[in-house]
């Protein structure tokens, strides 16, 4: 039975890939980037809600409606190289979960790359428990965990996070992390062929090699952390995901940030430093 | 032989992509029935589940009720559909919400008949999950009640007829694109268990009912559980339905105890002495689902949310087919068909249409309710669905038994 559950769990997740992938044409998000917004089940609703709400408190930092800058930036199988369209940022969604509707501005298009893997986490994390699964890892591939339980004769899953050849080792027990770095993705399309292909100036030699999270705000690459890590208790994998992005933006903690996170940034030259907030919580072990 | 309407086809497919103009919406933008409409959903579980999410999509659908008898299922679906009364019972639904206009039934399959039968005789329109029952008896009972239901509406949920890739397959595979009608074969490959966990401590009936598909005495099989929408898919195609079936299957990868099997193979044989070859498995994955329907001008591959024509050489060339998008597949290369193609073309945008833009449920969730607000034929109606049904569940029989099984027309006689 334990297979089953397992499948189940499974389930979830490719359910999720399905309705929440930019590429698949019968997705969802490809669904409400073609309308320009539409109705939504309240499930989604509670997602492109958590993804406002950290918009909002991170001063923008994080944006779920990145998508057609990355498409036009290249992270995109179709991409063509070609960097059309204005140079503005894109525009914003209005959700409503009272009717379960979100809108998109024009030009704004949904890309939940950042927060998906963690938003499908939590759902499977879900279906253990409920069938009385206590102890597993579920891990959505280098940037996003959940750790139920410990193992046996231990405190919790051991993690280990490396930045710039500096390994940091998380133990998670009942909790969730996301790691994001502004590394490990290139771009599908061709380098620019001039100047005037890019919408924010030709991106320097350190940006070309590192550039799949750009600042909102601007437009550019952003690396004010190489690595940010988030942990917080079981159900929030997506928003840790959110966070960690915003991160590797911010490069610092700010107020505005859910106590009930922490958070372990690395650096160029200052190597890692945990950031908890007022109300400390699931203190990780040093390495 | 098909009788290939060329006239049809040249209607149809007259000028540059032409034959994809004739397609119904493709829900490129959300569809909005005529008018509101009330729905309730019978069975909350992961069919419910996507059901709810493909209703969420059209405009003007209300979900005002949620019926299950399991008190999770029930919990977990009121809460995607907000706004919705939850029932343990559908005929406490029936009793309550006397202005609900449609019923969507996505209970386990052998469960179908009498909920149909009570949402009918209530006056509701009904939307019932295919396979549409799990005995011949039944089949025929759901067909007989909706033909004595005046004007409801009842459909069942054989996807293919709704799907605008299969629709449009469909007038390729009528006309000279294909021509003469040479074999179809399909395959429904997922490794899975194909078991379902309970709650934690349920007791073996309630096991026994989650696990309802592992039941000899009320599933259909793999069969009719995976293989019904495909064979309704062939059956459609042809204009026709077999004469006889050979089945055979046996538990290869799943060995838990389980009696039904978890590998099987069918073949159909029709009139015309054409054939049409069915295998799935839930011990293997590659290749997933699909069906093949051969001609002598063009094999047709439909993939539910792809579709792709390969010419023979000697096949005569369409004009539209300058315009056509490509796939290579080792050493063949396939056209793919790309409903609302026509529009896309004159946008730049034909590669954009590739893959179609939502669920196959959603397209048969609409029909139903363009059926409903619009007075739109229903795509398949209960006799339709319960043919395909009485030819899953005697495919099923024929697997249980390794055996060839006659199939009488009469029983297709409602």
């Amino acid at each position: 039975m334990l297979r089953a559950v397992g499948e189940l769990a499974l389930r979830e997740v490719e359910h999720w890939h399905e309705r929440l992938s930019r590429f698949r044409s019968d997705s969802d998000v490809a669904r409400l980037n073609r309308g320009g917004g539409g109705r939504v089940d309240t499930e989604l609703c509670r997602l492109l809600a958590l993804c406002e709400s950290v918009h909002q408190s991170s001063g923008g930092a994080f944006d779920a409606c990145l998508g057609a800058l990355m498409e036009r930036l290249g992270f995109h199988p179709r991409s063509n190289g070609r960097l059309a369209g204005s140079a503005e940022t894109d525009r914003r969604m209005v959700v409503d979960p009272e009717l379960t509707r979100v809108t998109l501005a024009p030009g704004a298009s949904l890309d939940l790359g950042a927060v998906a893997k963690g938003f499908a986490l939590d759902r499977a994390a879900e279906i253990l428990l409920e069938h009385g699964v206590g102890c597993a890892l579920l891990h959505g591939g280098t940037s996003s965990v959940v750790a139920l339980g410990a193992p046996k004769n231990a405190e919790g899953w051991r993690i280990a996070v490396r930045s710039e050849g500096q390994s940091r080792l998380i133990t998670l027990s009942n909790q969730a992390m996301s790691v994001s770095a502004p590394r490990g993705r290139t771009t599908f399309a061709a380098k620019p062929s001039s100047p005037c292909d890019h919408p924010f100036g030709p991106p320097t030699a350190s940006e070309t090699e590192a550039t799949h999270i750009l600042d909102p705000r601007t437009g550019r690459p952003a690396r004010a952390a190489d690595t940010a890590v988030v942990i917080g208790p079981l159900g929030t994998a997506a928003l840790c995901d959110a966070w960690s992005t915003a991160l590797v933006v911010l490069g610092s903690r700010p107020a505005t940030m859910p106590p009930e996170l922490t958070c372990l940034l690395h650096a160029p030259g200052t190597g890692w430093c945990t950031h908890t907030a007022l109300i400390p919580h699931a203190e990780p072990q040093p390495s | 032989m098909l009788n290939p309407n060329r006239r049809e086809f040249i209607l149809q497919s007259a000028g540059a992509l032409g034959a994809v103009a004739i397609l119904p919406n493709l829900g490129l933008g959300a569809y909005r029935t005529a008018a509101p409409v009330s729905v309730g959903l019978v069975g909350a579980g992961r069919q419910g589940r996507l059901i709810l999410a493909e209703l969420a999509k059209i405009e003007q659908v209300k979900v005002a009720a949620i019926c299950d008898t399991d008190a999770s299922r029930r919990e977990s679906g009121s809460k995607r559909a907000a706004g919705s009364e939850a029932f343990a019972d559908h005929k406490a639904m029936l009793d309550k919400l006397k202005d609900l206009s449609a019923v969507v039934i996505a209970t386990p399959t052998h469960l179908h008949k009498q909920i149909a039968l009570d949402c009918l005789a209530a006056g509701k329109h009904v939307y019932c999950e295919a396979p549409l029952a799990h005995t011949v008896e039944d089949c025929r009972a759901i067909a007989a009640a909706a033909a004595g239901a005046g004007k409801q509406v009842f459909a069942c949920g054989f996807e293919g007829r709704s799907n605008p890739i299969y629709k449009l397959a469909r007038t390729f595979f009528r006309s000279d694109a294909v021509r003469d009608f040479v074999s179809a074969e399909a395959q429904s490959f997922k490794k899975e268990s194909w078991r379902f966990p309970a709650p934690p401590g349920s007791d073996a009936a309630r096991e026994k009912a989650e696990n309802w598909r592992l039941d000899p005495a009320i599933s259909t099989g793999l069969a009719g559980e995976l293989g019904a929408q495909q064979f309704d898919v062939v059956h459609w195609y042809l204009n026709k339905l077999p004469t006889s079936v050979f089945g055979t299957g046996a538990v290869l990868a799943q060995n838990d105890g389980r009696e039904v099997a978890d590998s099987i193979h069918c073949n159909f044989g029709f009139e015309s002495n054409a054939r049409f070859a069915f295998s799935a498995s839930v011990g293997n994955s590659y290749g997933g689902r699909f069906e093949v329907l051969r001609g002598t001008n063009a094999a047709i591959k439909l993939a539910w949310t792809h579709g792709w024509m390969f010419k023979e050489a000697d096949a005569p060339t369409q004009g539209w087919e300058v315009y056509a998008n490509r796939q290579q597949f080792f050493n063949d290369e396939g056209i793919t068909l790309i409903a609302d193609a026509t529009k896309l073309a004159e946008q730049g945008n034909l590669k954009e249409g590739v893959g179609l833009p939502n669920k196959s449920l959603y397209y048969a969730l609409a029909d139903f309710l363009m059926s409903v607000t619009e007075n739109k034929p229903v795509a398949c109606d209960a006799a339709t669905g319960a043919k395909s049904t009485i030819v899953a569940i005697l495919a099923n029989q024929a697997v249980v038994k390794n055996q060839i099984l006659t199939i009488d027309p009469a029983l297709f006689s409602f």
